[in-house]
């Protein structure tokens, strides 16, 4: 009896893999569940502010002094304009009914209830074109000082005394004069 | 007679062999990635609170990313001429389509000649959430940041000024 053993070689050839792609090569591809490196990082500047500060005390003028309409005759005169009420006219002037006349008003401001010294000028000159008119005797309401209120605020009336000539030219006549506020 | 008996006999023996069977094998790989559009910004304007009026009491500045600086309260800090009043700009670059945050900005301070005064409270005019600001078609987003500043009594005359440092992130 004859046996015979049959064998059968089979060749077959089977590709190694790593999850779907190959192994050694990862700089071809990245897995799906990682995020691409663009998206990763952070950056930052610098900036400059700035601010600037003023008028800690401001002194502003609201309201003019005006010694509204006078009429001059043939002896000099003078107009006194209060700090409050209404003008007088001494010696050889009279008042005009219009013009508008009025005490300087100014509005100071600061910190609160700062104290304040006021300094007024001695006399000063309104012009016109080559013609004058002295003003001096300048006075506040509140005498020669004063204090801020809560807010850091308050007002100053300002009055003086006008010098008219005889036979004055006719005419507007203007001029500026200084106010100073001293901080305590 | 004879009998011819043929006995086949096959036998198989075949193992598949898996992953990280008798295949494995050792090898160093390299891994590169090269950075592109990461994100950056730059300072298009500073921010400048023009000029203050301190009016001697307590109070703070609002600088809006737009429209006129608030002052509070009133009567106090007021505006003094609004010449080079400006909110800061930035231009942020990076990836299109990309959505980035902006980090809260650190609170602090002017210097000059007198108190210190300090800035926070910044503000910018992309919020998130929601939406993040993207980065837009062309790879850039500009924004602009405001803050407030808080003025002191007395404030010294003079010019103030700080640094302040803006952050961005991708998401």
């Amino acid at each position: 009896m004859k046996t015979y053993g049959l064998m059968a070689a089979l060749a077959f050839s089977m590709a190694v893999t790593c999850g779907g792609h190959a192994c050694a090569d990862v700089s071809r591809s990245s897995p799906s569940n990682r995020p691409p490196l663009a998206e990763t990082g952070f950056a930052s500047v610098n900036a400059t502010a700035q601010a600037t500060i003023v008028g800690v005390y401001s002194i502003a003028s609201i309201e003019d002094m005006n010694f509204g309409e006078v009429g001059s005759g043939g002896t000099p005169g003078s107009v006194v304009l209060p700090p409050q009420g209404q003008r007088s006219a001494i010696g050889g002037v009279t008042l005009g009914k219009s013009g508008d006349p009025s005490s300087a008003r100014l509005e100071i401001r600061g910190i609160r209830r700062t104290a304040f010294s006021i300094a007024l000028p001695g006399s000063m000159y309104l012009t016109n074109g080559s013609n004058s008119m002295l003003v001096d005797t300048f006075t506040s309401h509140s005498g020669g000082n004063g204090v801020l209120d809560g807010d850091g605020e308050t007002w100053l009336r300002v009055g003086a005394t006008l010098r008219v000539g005889a036979n004055q030219p006719p005419g507007d006549y203007t001029g500026n004069f200084p106010v100073t506020v001293t901080f305590n | 007679m004879k009998t011819v008996t043929f006995v086949t006999a096959v036998a198989f023996v075949l193992t598949v062999a898996g992953s990280g069977s008798a295949m494995a094998a050792d090898a160093t790989a390299t891994a590169t990635a090269a950075v592109v559009n990461p994100i950056s910004i730059a300072k298009d304007q500073d921010m400048n609170f023009g000029t203050i009026n301190a009016n001697g009491t307590d109070g703070t500045v609002q600088l809006p990313t737009s429209g006129p600086r608030v002052f509070s309260p009133v009567p106090g800090p007021s505006a003094g001429s609004d010449f080079g009043v400006s909110p800061a700009m930035f231009t942020v670059t990076g990836n299109p389509s990309s959505t980035y945050s902006i980090s809260a900005i650190p609170a602090t301070s002017l210097t000059g000649p007198g108190t210190p005064m300090s800035l926070d409270e910044f503000t910018t005019d992309h919020s998130t959430p929601p939406p993040p600001p993207t980065v837009g078609g062309g790879g850039t987003h500009s924004f602009k940041v405001g803050a407030t500043l808080h003025v002191n009594a007395p404030q010294a005359d003079g010019i103030y000024t700080g640094t302040f440092t803006v952050t961005v992130l991708y998401n």
